[in-house]
């Protein structure tokens, strides 16, 4: 498999995307939102929000521009182009996946080193690791899934009504969470998500890496370690999206 | 045609359904290598489910398809491979450039890294869009948007190159171009298999023409091929001077070919079914009879005439 950078599918969404108007008015509004934050809420509460907005917002925009993208590829008729090229259904999904919401990663990245200023508040560096790699494979997870709906939805209406049905359920998602206070006991499934991860972090700033990695979920009445469970969710999940693009993707029409 | 030995392009009884609806009849047709092959028929023919199937986007119902003695079902990536494809909708991906909009499929044909930069300096040439390598391709009028369609296409430099109604929305320039440009082509070894419902089109540079009609091949030959099959029919157009159009009328019908004409005072167009003997003894007998002919022509028979000939205008 080529590396992303190379990927030709990705290269188009980076081409389209980031032209060094748009890259710098990115750079510059999240740069300029954290500031007015900061000078609001001061520095301490500006790192957490920053973590925070990283975990809902960077979900939530890969999610909803990953489920349009198919669809506009459809609508737009250039779908046959990936049919007829030798790209293969792993490098168009890879292209994708981290393409389509590249102005998102965009911000998230060049907000990241505010993220980091949190260890000299006392997080660990561990538990900030987990937090974000917890980030990282839920958007995966949500970003195939916006895949999925953008390849079955049968227009712009339906693929968007999806989309907007997961974005809704994962920020009731994180209320519930949000309500049962801690993830430490909670709702398991919950752990697909970072949000506990982040409330976690909240809430013991102080603690180490490993006390975040070992905390546990019930799972009926087994305590499992959250952090395994998350990743265990999200794999099932990824894998089974990723299998369903891979197979039709390319496949031709009947 | 089962006599042709290399068929680049094969259609083996090849049907297609979509539904109840039969799109293609089944279907047996070989296309050999260095031919350009036109396929003329009525919107709604089914040119370009035939095209669709020969470049595997569309699977047949029943039958198969080779494309360069593979089996575009069973090894459809190695066989595009060969295939070049342009389909009738002028669609781009609008946030590139033109320059970037064929780097990205240079890259996703898996051409050489090396070779990419100069292919693409190449192929911008001979589209003729090199002040425009570096706009964005929304910017782009129809006919250069349809010339930097065709440029993807022939970037790889496929041998079988398939085009789906690549004149439309073209103005007369930019089809003669797109004439030379194929011929060109042709002439480096490329086999090209063109729609198009405007007869016109195709007419002088094809080898061969399929007439399609409600999914069928109705016909499929060379246009000496075609020809035969209307055998003698022939228009004349008619022109004279002071002239008593009945003595004209007269010395035609006289002739015993004449299948129908319209007459004008000074003028008139005849479809006769006379062979070239017959003609000139024709025009000799206008010259007895006194008539001061000013002009007598054959009308060359256009592929439109030939089509409307042999196709049985049918509607869908």
């Amino acid at each position: 498999m080529i590396a992303i950078w190379n990927n030709p599918e990705w290269m188009r969404h980076r081409r389209a995307l980031l032209r060094p108007a748009p890259t710098m008015t990115i750079v510059a509004v999240s740069w300029l939102l954290c500031a007015l934050v900061a000078y609001v809420d001061g520095i301490k509460h500006t790192i957490m929000n920053v973590i925070l907005a990283h975990t809902i917002i960077l979900p939530l925009l890969v999610g909803s521009t990953c489920s349009q993208s198919i669809m506009h590829e459809r609508v737009f008729q250039t779908f046959d182009f990936w049919r007829t090229t030798r790209l293969t259904p792993r490098e168009l999904i890879a292209g994708q996946l981290f393409g389509v919401p590249l102005r998102g990663i965009l911000a998230v990245i060049s907000t990241l080193p505010i993220a980091l200023l949190s260890i000299g508040f006392g997080t660990s560096p561990l538990s900030l690791t987990l937090e974000y790699l917890m980030v990282l494979v839920f958007c995966v997870t949500v970003g195939l899934g916006g895949l999925v709906i953008s390849m079955f939805a049968t227009s712009f209406r339906e693929s968007r009504g999806i989309a907007w049905v997961w974005g809704i359920a994962l920020v009731l998602f994180s209320i519930g969470f949000a309500l049962a206070d801690t993830g430490r006991n909670g709702f398991w499934v919950m752990t697909i998500t970072p949000y506990p991860f982040f409330k976690m972090l909240e809430l013991a700033p102080g603690a180490d890496g490993f006390s975040l990695s070992q905390s546990t979920s019930l799972f009926g009445v087994m305590p499992v370690p959250s952090f395994l469970l998350g990743i265990v969710l999200n794999l099932s999940f990824s894998g089974w999206f990723y299998l369903m693009l891979s197979r039709n993707l390319k496949k031709r029409a009947g | 045609m089962s006599n042709l030995v290399n068929p680049i392009l094969k259609f083996e009884a090849v049907r297609k359904d979509f539904g109840q609806f039969v799109a293609v009849q089944p279907l047996t047709l070989d296309i050999q290598a260095g031919e350009i092959y036109g396929l003329i028929g009525p919107n709604g023919a089914g040119k370009t489910t035939l095209i669709r199937m020969a470049c595997g986007l569309l699977a047949p119902t029943s039958g198969r398809v080779y494309v360069n003695g593979i089996d575009i079902q069973q090894r459809a990536e190695a066989a595009q491979e060969s295939i070049g494809y342009l389909s009738d909708v002028y669609a781009l991906y609008e946030e590139l450039t033109a320059w970037e909009y064929l780097d990205y499929f240079a890259r996703a044909y898996r051409m050489p890294a090396d070779d990419i930069p100069p292919r693409i300096k190449e192929v911008i040439r001979l589209v003729g869009l090199e002040v425009k390598e570096q706009a964005l391709t929304k910017g782009l009028s129809r006919g250069m948007r349809q010339r930097l369609g065709l440029a993807r296409a022939i970037l790889h430099r496929p041998k079988l190159l398939l085009l789906d109604e690549p004149a439309s929305g073209l103005d007369p320039k930019a089809r003669r171009d797109l004439r030379d440009l194929l011929l060109m082509l042709q002439a480096q070894g490329t086999t090209i298999v063109i729609s198009s419902h405007i007869l016109a089109e195709l007419e002088g540079f094809c080898s061969r023409f399929g007439i399609m009609e409600l999914g069928r091949l109705v016909r499929s030959d060379t246009v000496s091929g075609l020809t035969s099959v209307t055998g003698n029919r022939r228009t004349i157009l008619l022109r004279w001077l002071d002239g008593d159009v009945e003595r004209v009328k007269r010395t035609i019908e006289r002739s015993g070919g004449l299948v129908t004409a319209e007459w004008s005072p000074d003028h008139a167009l005849c479809t006769v079914n006379l062979t070239e003997d017959q003609l000139a003894d024709l025009h000799a007998g206008l010259v007895r009879a006194g008539v001061r002919v000013v002009e007598f022509v054959e009308k060359k028979r256009t592929v439109e005439d030939l089509y409307m000939n042999l196709s049985r205008h049918e509607v869908m």
